[in-house]
């Protein structure tokens, strides 16, 4: 009679030792993990969707500036034909181009009242001195070369593809 | 009363069936825990799509046991936009810095025009030199030589053109360093001006 209550004792923890390692196993540590998960997803959401918020605010501060596009493109091409027109055709290389060698003073003086008009281009380097006995003349009407020895103009860059959607 | 045991030769059996009814009974509530748990699972995922509608975008391939997964594409999906973010910053710094120079420099040459537009016929302006180099300096030297008006045929003996051109430029650039001398010969009067402006940090 006592060895058959050991016995009934004895399975009765084994059972409840198998429930209990079946809570453990099956439920409470995935459900532990399922918090961690879902506590980790919901940061990488937040963080993801702020993220996404500060990229959209940066595109729209950086499309402000989409008028660049055209009218650097305008100041660029009404540079190059004031060089064209003096014969002194300029090469671009990509955004910017370099000019090196004699020009008259009128192409000179047109170039510099147009830079004075120009808000998108970048003067990287121009240099000239007077080779004349005399100074280079403002508005003078003739003409007389003028040796120019670096002047090197770029667009201000502008990258559509950053503001696609 | 007589306490009669009348199954004393009865063997004690355990009977299979007795065994699956025990183990049902416990595995039963773990179960149902784990069918609990797959719906709080779903219900979780999808709140957190209907919460955040942007990034529910990126775990719509997922299923809703698949948690650590999307969180995965989450984080390299937001590497991703962070690297976009310092990209576009760092262009939109790069134009402003750019824009800020074009108008300046702009700024000079256009004082020079207008300030030359200005002055009459009895002002010459002779540029000597001009030397720009993009984060360094701008330099440039001219010679302002008043003539006697046709007309009037008086010699003016004021530098209209230089006093003008100094004024706008001080708007721009606040002290600008500036060599202007006087040179008298005969009955010429002019003025040499050396200036020098700095364009460090541009």
């Amino acid at each position: 009679m006592k060895m058959l209550s050991i016995q009934r004792l004895f399975g009765i923890l084994i059972a409840l030792g198998v429930f209990v390692a079946g809570v453990v196993l099956l439920d409470l540590l995935p459900f532990l993990k399922f918090q961690e998960e879902s506590n980790a997803l919901r940061e990488a959401a937040q963080i993801y969707e702020t993220t996404y918020r500060t990229l959209e605010l940066e595109k729209t501060k950086y499309a402000q500036y989409s008028a660049l596009e055209q009218k650097s493109a305008e100041e660029f091409d009404g540079l190059q034909a004031i060089f064209r027109q003096a014969g002194a055709p300029l090469e671009p290389h990509g955004d910017s181009f370099v000019f090196s060698g004699w020009v008259d003073g009128n192409t000179l003086a047109r170039v510099l009242n147009f830079l004075g008009g120009c808000s998108t281009l970048v003067l990287e380097s121009f240099s000239f001195e007077s080779q004349s006995p005399l100074p280079i003349m403002i508005g003078k009407a003739e003409s007389f070369p003028v040796r120019v020895d670096l002047f090197q103009v770029k667009r201000v860059p502008y990258d559509v593809s950053l503001v696609k959607r | 009363m007589v306490d009669v045991n009348l199954y004393s030769k009865k063997k004690p059996r355990l009977k299979l069936l007795t065994v699956l009814i025990l183990t049902g009974i416990l595995v039963l509530p773990v179960a149902a825990f784990r069918i609990t748990l797959w719906s709080l699972q779903m219900v979780e995922f999808n709140r957190l799509q209907s919460q955040y509608p942007i990034a529910a975008r990126e775990m719509q391939s997922f299923r809703s046991s698949e948690f650590a997964a999307a969180r995965q594409r989450l984080d390299q999906q937001e590497r991703n936009l962070s690297a976009m973010v310092t990209r576009v910053r760092a262009e939109t710094a790069k134009v402003e810095k750019d824009l800020v120079y074009a108008g300046t420099v702009q700024r000079v040459f256009s004082s020079f025009s207008d300030s030359f537009s200005q002055t009459g016929n009895g002002e010459k302006v002779f540029l000597n030199r001009m030397a720009v180099s993009r984060g360094s300096t701008m330099d440039m030297s001219y010679y302002d030589i008043p003539f006697a008006e046709e007309s009037t045929q008086t010699l003016s003996l004021s530098f209209d053109f230089h006093q003008s051109f100094m004024e706008s430029l001080l708007k721009t650039f606040p002290a600008p360093d500036a060599d202007a001398q006087e040179i008298n010969f005969l009955f010429l009067n002019a003025l040499y001006n050396q200036l020098s402006l700095d364009l460090k940090g541009m």
